[in-house]
């Protein structure tokens, strides 16, 4: 008997067939932003439950979570990845904002600001392409409309609102937001216009130039990539950061480093 | 501490004709496409795998590199840059 479970992200859809203890392929999903329904579409992946732990096992390694939130997180990228790839597109590792028409991507480890940069700008309007994975071709950026988290304190710093709550009554994330809940929207695709290496500190917000070089092993490691990169992808994504400024932005206040980055970037 | 040369002085290192080295602005990169793996590369490191052709000695290398940058003090040799190449599997087996 299988146990089916649903779960909506924005305007995504996912069903998921997750019965205890077995290697479970179907999966059945809605991407807009990537056209067709993907029914039954299997990037070679099972689904299952043990020892207490969630496990999705894939050709390119195995992913363990300990919550079904946390799983159904990683197969929503893992089933992304899959879906643009027949398109030309590829996963990085960044947040990104439409800054005047270009998009600005934040990239580093998790915890240095990503996305509560990404959420600072969102409140200003400024709509967004991600705040953890966007995917790129050649210079351009694309959206990926996973919700977008901002936990405390930024969320109290920036004066968010609790969140509307989620995924169809499955379970709620009181750190995920849709982006007309900070008062922006999903980015419509954009040439790629500078990239910000972020790092928190104290003290006053500083952007300085960094080398490209820096920025490409951050964009191009650190997420899951079901997806093997090609080395023509990697030219892309290369080619693509010589063409632009990349920067390392230290920082404290996100308010400060919005409008600091908004004045030399904007 | 850094390696020393290695004391195989017939080895002539040879680079996986698969990895990509490139130019990112200022800076050189290795991309090994079976591990998925980035490299950054610093000037004495790019030099030496310029130098990984099958053709140079590691001893040759090293005064190469070390000629290339006689100017400039306390410049790394080869054998950092080597044992570096030799530990992520950029180098073809001996």
């Amino acid at each position: 008997m299988s146990d089916l479970i649903g779960f909506r992200s924005g305007e995504r859809v996912l069903v998921v067939d997750v019965t205890a203890s077995e290697a479970l392929p179907s999966v059945e999903a809605f991407f807009p932003e990537y056209g067709a329904p993907a029914h039954g579409r299997s990037p070679n992946l099972t689904l299952s439950r043990e020892g207490g732990e969630y496990r999705i096992a894939t050709e390119r390694g195995i992913w363990r979570a300990p919550t079904l939130p946390d799983i159904l997180t990683r197969l929503e990228l893992i089933l992304a990845e899959t879906l643009v790839s027949d398109r030309g597109l590829i996963g990085v590792h960044a947040a990104g904002v439409d800054l005047g028409g270009g998009a600005v991507l934040f990239t580093g480890a998790g915890g240095s600001g990503k996305s509560s940069l990404t959420a600072g700008f969102a409140v200003h309007g400024c709509s967004i392409f991600g705040d953890d994975v966007v995917f790129m071709n050649q210079g351009t950026i694309h959206a990926f409309s996973r919700l977008i988290k901002v936990e405390e304190p930024a969320r109290t710093l920036l004066g968010l609102p609790e969140p509307r709550g989620i995924l169809a009554g499955l379970w709620t994330d009181a750190s995920l937001y849709e982006p007309s809940e900070l008062g922006s929207a999903w980015a419509d695709p954009a040439d790629l216009r500078a990239v910000v290496l972020p790092v928190r500190s104290g003290g006053e917000p500083v952007l300085r130039p960094v080398a490209p070089a820096r920025a490409l092993t951050e964009l191009l490691s650190g997420i899951v990539m079901q997806t093997t990169l090609s080395v023509e992808a990697f030219h892309a994504v290369a080619d693509a950061l010589e063409r632009i400024p990349c920067y390392a932005l230290t920082f404290g206040e996100t308010r400060e480093a919005v409008e600091l980055l908004s004045s030399e970037l904007g | 501490m850094a390696p020393e040369i290695d004391p195989d002085r017939a080895w002539k290192p040879v680079a996986r004709t698969d990895v990509v080295f490139r130019q990112v602005g200022e800076e050189w990169v290795l991309f090994d496409p079976e591990s998925q793996r980035i490299h950054v590369l610093n000037l004495t490191a790019a030099l030496v795998w310029s130098f990984c052709t099958g053709e140079h000695g590691v001893q040759d290398i090293d005064d190469r590199v070390r000629q290339a940058f006689r100017d400039v003090p306390d410049t790394a040799g080869a054998a950092e840059a080597l044992h570096g190449f030799s530990e992520s599997g950029l180098l073809l087996p001996r």
